[in-house]
């Protein structure tokens, strides 16, 4: 790991870029990571030719670059740390989704691992404590504009009592509003989140329709139902009303 | 389980057990055949519409038998194949585990593997169809595949059986010293290792029967809700220990649900695929990524907005063809060889003699077994072109362009194909309802499949619209009886659907396969199975209820006649008449001898005691008698009612039937035929074929007795309002 502790906080956005095209395009060409990176395609090339000189991804010129082990776990850990960090800063800050995305990105490189196993662990702790949860966080948006009194608080600390006591699972809620059935053919998509436990998900989650699994909606069928989806590779076919149990977050379009 | 084998072949004793396992579309079948050649049989599981495959081979001297699981992609007890395939690894214990994997698929090929190892058994993993898998570009590291699984593995090609022998060589081996392969159970991350080593310790103290299955697996499948293993699990608790045991799974569940936000089978099923793609990316090095596969070429035209529907259309026409119209000559000669046979056997006894022998040989057994094998044309060929739907992967696109249009009458999309040969003939039709894969589809599609009208109902259409209607009716009466059996299918397949299989969840969830070119041998093996299961085990009930109807139609055999008919063609024979006039009337009074005889024997005598409840309908003891012998096939109610109004075994075209009819019904009256007819029970071929297909006389039965009460129920009402309307008169 010594070459990639060293690695540049720019290298780290390539290796993070070429990882995010191969899971939700299935390879990165080099304009892709381009484009995504703002930067000019002689560039990359560089960029990759440095890269694979630390091992860290299999490149000849011409061919498509592909992550080595190594790579895929730096690519992995600097991933994870993007998504800690954005995660905080919309679901609990409630910053912004593009200020968030580019703030992520920018402290990404400069936090340590051990910072952000504990904001890792104190989101879960938020979001999941039945005295905290997504409730918890809007009443932090509204004391922004008012004065939180303590009568306020008693009653907003029964309520929570009431609903923890009825079973109601308000930690969570659900951010994803976009089904699978909704997309577009041709449009690409991460799982989020598979429907309830009944035998059709059962029979979805065995056939690899897993949350952070990327999907493609290749067709649908000329009489309006069923759908034609790509996952894990191969090509799956399902009903729209078993896909609207699905919930996902699209991808952004490929690149022209 | 054991029952079963003694079903089947069983195997010779010192016979090494290996079993083969599989998703569907991974070759699983062609790697069988290649293993076992023709030496293989076919049953069912009990209780279960789910076929059991056997086979055998040698190798090394050691003789293996190979039982080939039903194809899956996993091993839950949601589908009946699923559990079977579960319960032979259970109970069975085969030495070997053969798990065919289609390594141009690996990722979802390798989940069953990941069930297969927590289940322990001895693993064999065949990387099958590994030169798609090169083309496509995936380099895969056999030795580190290996490794990181733990398991033996081979790379063959199915459909050229290449390394078979390495195969043979390797199920040898793993048999004989299978703890050197011995797959260890997945690692589920710290919050699942937690709860299941705790669900395995209480699994252990409340005494759960693990006799068969490791505690570990048990608890996992507890955690997965797993419905099977609860009951099984809890079989030999007390109420207590069984209430302990729940509440802890319920307990686990819960914890899980509330830590990581999701319930714990798809966080299971998450772990085995995140273990899958970990290993995956280290085995396999993907050299070219190409955008789109020849499949995907393929699929742009035969699954086009536009052009697909034409492309199923015509594909659905030309497998109409094939089946009945290239059926058609090999029919009539199967119908013409038996003839001749009949011929021949009669003419071993006198002409004129009445020997019961003769009857029994010549209209009982030659005509049966004649009415056995002239379904085998349509059913071979008509699974000569399911084979080649099937194995080149149109089957699974078929079912995704028709399935809107289906699943709105409550059914599947792959429904059409059995209701589209229903047009033909209902038993090859019935035989279709195999492509379906859950019991419901199954199930539903097979009751209703009688209702669409049949080539053999034709005759008695085509006797009756003439008789009765204006030439400017005939097609629109066809057309409307036609329509009314397909509108009573859709209607009875969504009753059906709403009530006796209510609940019964069907994910149409469904791989749509890459397109293959079928393989000679996988289509012949296939079609040949088919004929096989068809003259075995339908063929033989056939048989049977022909020479039933033959008695029906034979005895009581009348003695002494009201008219003493030998007396009248003497006195034919004394008239002063030229040879073609006393011919005729010999001809006549030999009819009312054959018309007579019928209705003294029991067929008749049912017809009579029905008159009665047949009344209400407007049919006659006539009609009775002719339902009676419909039963045997359709078109034979024509002959029959030929000799019930003694003349003879009558053709569709004979316009004296035509003209005794018409002073006998009315309109109205033939119109109810008709429906009769169509709706009612089905010939016995079809009992026999639904028996055999569902596996149960309980489906059969229901399907005579609710297609009898339905055809009964309707006739009734259209006959009785029809009266009312003043539609009753001549």
């Amino acid at each position: 790991m010594t070459a990639t502790e060293a690695l540049s906080a720019e290298l780290e956005d390539y290796l993070e870029s070429i990882a995010r095209l191969i899971r939700d395009r299935g390879r990165a060409r080099v304009r892709d990571i381009a484009a995504g990176l703002s930067v000019h395609k002689s560039t990359v090339t560089a960029a990759l030719h440095s890269l694979a000189d630390k091992g860290l991804i299999d490149y000849t010129p011409y061919s498509l670059p592909t992550l080595t082990r190594a790579g895929s776990q730096v690519a992995d850990r600097v991933q994870r740390q993007h998504d800690v960090l954005k995660r905080f800063l919309c679901d609990v800050l409630l910053v912004d989704a593009g200020l968030a995305e580019t703030n992520a990105c920018r402290i990404e490189h400069a936090v340590d691992k051990a910072v952000l196993e504990h904001l890792t662990r104190f989101m879960d702790f938020v979001q999941c404590c039945p005295r905290g949860g997504a409730k918890w966080i809007r009443g932090y948006e509204h004391s922004c504009d008012s004065d939180p009194t303590r009568d306020k608080c008693e009653r907003c600390m029964e309520i929570a009592l009431q609903e923890f006591r009825a079973g109601r699972n308000t930690a969570r809620e659900e951010t994803f509003t976009m089904t699978l059935d909704k997309l577009r053919s041709g449009q690409r998509a991460r799982i989020h989140r598979v429907g309830r436990a009944d035998p059709v998900t059962r029979r979805l989650v065995d056939m690899g329709v897993v949350p952070g699994t990327a999907v493609e909606v290749v067709k649908v069928a000329p009489l309006g139902d069923p759908i034609e989806i790509k996952v894990k590779g191969y090509s799956l076919t399902l009903r729209k009303e078993e896909a609207a149990t699905i919930t996902v977050e699209p991808v952004a379009e490929a690149a022209p | 389980m054991n029952e079963a084998s003694q079903n089947g072949a069983p195997a010779a004793p010192g016979a090494i057990l290996a079993a083969l396992a599989g998703n569907p579309n991974s070759g699983k079948t062609t790697v069988f055949n290649n293993l076992t050649g023709a030496r293989q049989h076919v049953g069912n599981y009990p209780g279960v519409t789910v076929e059991k495959k056997e086979g055998h081979f040698r190798h090394g001297g050691r003789d293996v038998h190979v039982i080939d699981l039903p194809g899956t992609y996993s091993l839950t007890a949601y589908t009946p194949e699923e559990a079977v395939a579960r319960n032979v690894i259970i109970e069975e214990r085969p030495a070997v585990v053969v798990d065919i994997v289609d390594a141009s698929n690996l990722e979802r090929n390798l989940y069953l593997t990941t069930q297969l190892m927590e289940l322990e058994a001895p693993l064999v993993l065949v990387l099958n169809m590994s030169d798609v898998a090169r083309q496509r570009g995936h380099a895969i590291d056999v030795k580190r595949l290996s490794a990181l699984f733990n398991v033996r593995i081979v790379e063959t090609v199915g459909h050229r059986s290449e390394g078979m022998d390495q195969l043979k060589d390797a199920i040898l081996e793993v048999a004989a010293g299978a703890a050197a392969f011995s797959p260890a159970p997945l690692h589920y991350g710290d919050d699942i290792e937690r709860e299941l080593a705790a669900l395995t310790a209480v699994v252990g103290r409340e005494g759960a029967d693990t006799t068969t299955c490791r505690p570990r697996w048990v608890a996992l499948k507890l955690l997965e809700n797993d419905e099977v293993v609860r009951a099984q699990a809890s079989a030999r608790m007390s109420q207590p220990q069984a209430d302990a045991l729940m509440a802890a799974v319920r307990a686990a569940r819960d914890r899980l649900a509330a830590k990581l936000g999701d319930d714990a089978e798809i966080l299971i099923a998450d772990r085995r695929y995140g273990f899958i793609s970990g290993a995956c990316q280290e085995a396999v090095k993907t050299t070219v990524e190409s955008r789109h596969s020849t499949s995907d070429r393929i699929d742009m035209v035969m699954t086009h907005r536009v052009l697909s529907i034409p492309i199923f259309l015509a594909m659905m026409y030309a497998v109409f063809k094939l089946t009945f119209t290239l059926g058609e000559p090999p029919m009539g000669w199967i119908e013409a060889l038996f003839g001749w046979l009949g011929g021949v056997v009669a003419g071993g006894w006198a002409p004129g003699s009445e020997s019961l022998l003769k009857s029994l040989l010549v209209d009982g057994i030659i005509g049966g077994v004649g009415g056995v094998i002239v379904f085998l044309p349509n059913i071979l060929l008509l699974f000569l072109a399911i084979a080649i739907l099937e194995d080149s992967g149109y089957m699974a696109r078929a079912a995704f362009i028709m399935d809107r249009f289906m699943h709105q009458l409550g059914l599947h999309g792959k429904s059409f194909i059995p209701l589209l040969i229903g047009f033909g003939c209902t038993v090859p039709a019935i035989m279709a309802t195999r492509t379906l894969e859950t019991r419901r589809d199954r199930l539903i599609t097979m009751l209703v499949a009688p209702l669409i009208s049949c080539g053999a109902r034709l005759p008695i259409y085509a006797l009756i619209i003439p008789a009765f209607f204006p030439a400017a009716w005939h097609a629109r009466m066809l057309w409307i009886i036609y329509l009314i059996g397909i509108g009573l299918a859709v209607v009875c397949a969504r009753l059906l659907g709403r009530t006796l299989f209510r609940g019964e969840s069907t994910p149409f969830v469904m791989e749509l396969p890459p397109y293959r070119w079928p393989t000679l041998k996988g289509i012949a093996i296939h079609m040949w199975e088919r004929g096989q299961l068809y003259l075995r085990k339908a063929g033989t009930i056939i048989l049977g209820v022909s020479v039933i109807m033959w008695a029906l139609a034979t005895f009581p055999r009348k003695q002494t006649f009201e008219h003493d008919h030998e007396a009248q063609v003497a006195a034919v024979a004394v008239l002063v008449l030229d040879d073609a006039e006393k011919g005729r009337r010999v001809a006549e009074i030999e009819q009312a001898r054959q018309a007579e005889e019928l209705a003294y024997t029991i067929a008749g005598r049912i017809g009579h005691a029905l008159e009665p409840v047949l009344a209400p309908l407007g049919f006659d003891w006539r009609i009775g008698t002719g339902l009676i012998g419909a039963f045997a096939a359709k078109e034979v109610f024509v002959a029959q009612m030929g000799i019930v109004f003694a003349l003879g075994e009558a053709g569709q075209d004979s316009t004296a039937l035509r003209e005794k009819l018409r002073a006998n019904y009315t309109p109205l009256q033939a119109f109810c035929i008709m429906l009769f007819c169509l709706v009612s029970a089905p010939c016995m071929a079809t009992i026999a074929v639904t028996r055999r297909e569902s596996n149960s006389w309980k489906w059969a039965l229901f399907q005579l007795g609710g297609l009898t009460a339905l055809a009964y129920v309707l006739t009734l009402i259209v006959f009785q309002v029809g009266c009312l309307l003043g539609l009753g008169a001549r």
